[in-house]
């Protein structure tokens, strides 16, 4: 083989389709486009098998191809000569295809069409550069070598250095922007009881978005935390209109939503998941408005940063806090002004003035500071005691306590209302009042 | 997602269209290897065309053409295929040899293959390069309505030294996207 199938990977993205050619028992050529041709490794590729059940059965009974990739930025084509090897309904191969099959139907509202039936492997007999006779435009200049190993360690290292986890949310984010580049980045949470990802912290975008939700399964970044697996689209102009539509018939859907930042364009996302001891602990999602403006290395490199800061997370929330208990301060509400928090028990959604603020395990816990405010006059919490403390009526909870308060302090701060919490040491949060709560608890939901 | 009753709708319709589709192709049975109109239309128009011939005992070719022609007197479809930069088709396509073609709007991915034998190649005229160019220029002009650039299509549509390759229509193939692939809409005339 003249040509590295590695250097190919951009004409393996289904940017633009792939061609197959076979023939059958009387050498009758039949043709099939492919949405995928998957990358194995330098000798060989899979093909996604969906309806061409006329090329299955050539290739089966013959073995050789041609396949026709394109390079979607440069429109660069290559022909491949291949031999069939065997086929996948499941496993790691046909998982991989599937969720980026998946997640590609879903952009262009193909979702229920293109089913994966197999996960087809070839081996690679030859592969060749189809000189172009006319060329319509000058090829753009081939891509620059990346050397990020460098930059990773770098990032890595320091997130691994920080000993909280806001600090860690926070190198990350810099780094990615400031180190890689990455114009418009997201964290999402995962939490164990619960089907969506909350927003926890942003980079590129108009302020806001913190505990902004995207459920499971839905979308790239809900692909990515089902099936834990990278996905990059490289091009969405074909897909934008869709994207669009789609973004009109989500925006607002009821008054407990907090709209998820994005670009209002993107043409180019990646989002990877951030995974520790094999559970999902987030997904990191870039977007930019330039195709193409993600490469292969760009995937990997996510990849690395996001298993360092998943890990780091994980190990922030099993280290047990300072066992001394926190002192009981009280302090006196406040006499000037006074707002109305609504609680809502059901759900654990929190109003304030008529404005939704937060829900789930975030809204109960603060309804819990608030109520232990007004009751006893206490404003210091320690995570220890939050862990352990019935009287909170917290949900039983084991993980993420630490990013879920990051998350209700930001969206506190976002918020700029009479409330507000800080942390005066690590392990401990003090609430803060500007004004009289009123609280009010709607039963029913 | 779609309301169960529409996507009802929409299998039923689609089968109202196959039906008048398959029906428009019987009446064209006895005439030899005649195409629809709507055929016709469909492989005629600004639609990306995929060849393929045999190469060898287990591999066939593939190359892009460069607009499509049809003779109604002879039932004909004639592909334009750039020599330099597909010579394996040119080389391997020879008269009385099978062949396949696929026709695929890019706005809706509407798609059919044509699978027949070929009965004639040539150099293409000076009117059939200047029909060809045409087609790339109302190609090009669609797929930029539909967001892809002349570079991304820059080594697509080749027009150099153009070979029209003509062949007789034996079989037609529904290639759109979904279970309907693959469907056979037409036969030879026994």
């Amino acid at each position: 083989m003249t040509i590295s199938l590695g250097s190919l990977r951009d004409s393996f993205d289904g940017v633009i389709p792939s061609i197959i050619a076979t023939l059958d028992e009387e050498g009758q050529p039949n043709i099939s486009y492919l949405s995928h041709v998957h990358y194995v490794d330098e000798s060989h590729v899979a093909l996604s098998n969906q309806f061409f059940s006329k090329t299955a059965t050539n290739v089966r009974r013959l073995g050789g191809a041609s396949l026709v990739v394109v390079d979607g930025r440069s429109g660069q084509q290559h022909q491949l000569n291949i031999e069939f090897v065997r086929a996948f309904d499941s496993g790691p191969l046909f998982d991989k295809m599937h969720t980026h099959l998946s997640a590609i139907s879903a952009l262009h509202g193909m979702e229920n069409i293109m089913r994966l039936k197999s996960a087809d492997l070839y081996r690679v007999r030859d592969c060749r550069r189809i000189e172009a006779a006319t060329p319509l435009e000058a090829a753009p200049p081939p891509l620059p070598a990346r050397h990020d190993l460098h930059r990773i360690t770098h990032l890595n290292t320091h997130i691994a250095a920080q000993d909280e986890s806001e600090t860690m949310l926070d190198a990350a984010l810099d780094g990615l922007h400031n180190d890689f580049g990455f114009g418009h980045a997201m964290i999402l949470i995962a939490h164990p009881d619960s089907d969506s990802l909350s927003a926890i912290a942003q980079r590129g975008y108009a302020p806001g978005g913190v505990g902004a939700e995207v459920r499971i399964g839905e979308g790239l970044i809900g692909t990515v935390a089902a099936s834990r697996q990278a996905l990059r689209i490289s091009d969405l102009r074909r897909a934008r209109r869709y994207v669009s539509a789609v973004a009109l018939a989500t925006e607002a859907q009821n008054d407990r939503e907090i709209p998820l930042p994005g670009l209002a364009q993107p043409l180019c996302q990646l989002a990877v998941p951030m995974l520790s001891q094999g559970q999902l602990r987030g997904v990191i999602f870039v977007e930019s408005e330039r195709a193409f403006a993600f490469r292969h290395e760009d995937e990997d490199t996510l990849t690395l940063i996001a298993q360092q800061l998943a890990s780091s997370l994980h190990l922030c929330e099993l280290q047990e806090q300072p066992a001394t208990t926190v002192p009981v301060t009280t302090a006196p509400l406040p006499r000037e002004g006074r707002f109305r928090l609504r609680y809502y028990p059901y759900d654990g959604s929190v109003f304030i003035n008529d404005d939704y603020l937060i829900k789930g395990v975030p809204g109960r816990l603060l309804y819990g500071f608030v109520r232990a405010f007004v009751d006893d006059g206490r404003q210091d919490f320690s995570n220890r005691e939050i862990r352990r403390d019935t009287a909170l009526k917290l949900p039983d909870f084991k993980d993420n306590l630490e990013t879920r308060l990051i998350l209700l302090r930001r969206r506190l701060e976002e918020k700029e209302g009479p409330i507000g919490l800080e942390r005066p040491e690590r392990g401990r949060i003090r609430l803060r009042l500007s004004a009289h709560p009123d609280i009010e608890i709607i039963s029913e939901g | 997602m779609l309301p169960k009753r529409a996507v009802l709708f929409l299998k039923a319709s689609f089968l109202v269209k196959l039906i008048r589709l398959i029906g428009s192709q019987d009446k064209k049975m006895t005439a030899p290897a005649g195409l629809s109109d709507e055929v016709v239309a469909h492989l005629t128009s600004e639609v990306m065309i995929i060849v393929s011939v045999r190469a060898g005992s287990d591999r066939a070719t593939i190359a892009r053409s460069t607009g499509a022609l049809y003779c109604g007197d002879k039932g004909w479809v004639s592909l334009f295929v750039s020599a330099p930069q597909w010579p394996e088709t040119v080389e391997y396509a020879g008269v009385g040899g099978l062949i396949a073609a696929t026709f695929t709007r890019p706005d809706n991915y509407i798609s059919y293959q044509i699978k027949g034998r070929i009965v004639d190649i040539g150099p293409a005229t000076e009117a059939e390069t200047t029909q060809a160019a045409s087609y790339v220029e109302n190609t090009l002009a669609t797929m930029a309505r539909l967001g892809v650039t002349r570079v991304q299509l820059s080594h697509t549509f080749a027009q150099g030294q153009l070979v029209r390759i003509s062949f007789l229509p034996r079989e037609l193939f529904i290639q759109t996207p979904g279970p309907q692939a693959g469907l056979k809409l037409y036969e030879p005339a026994q």
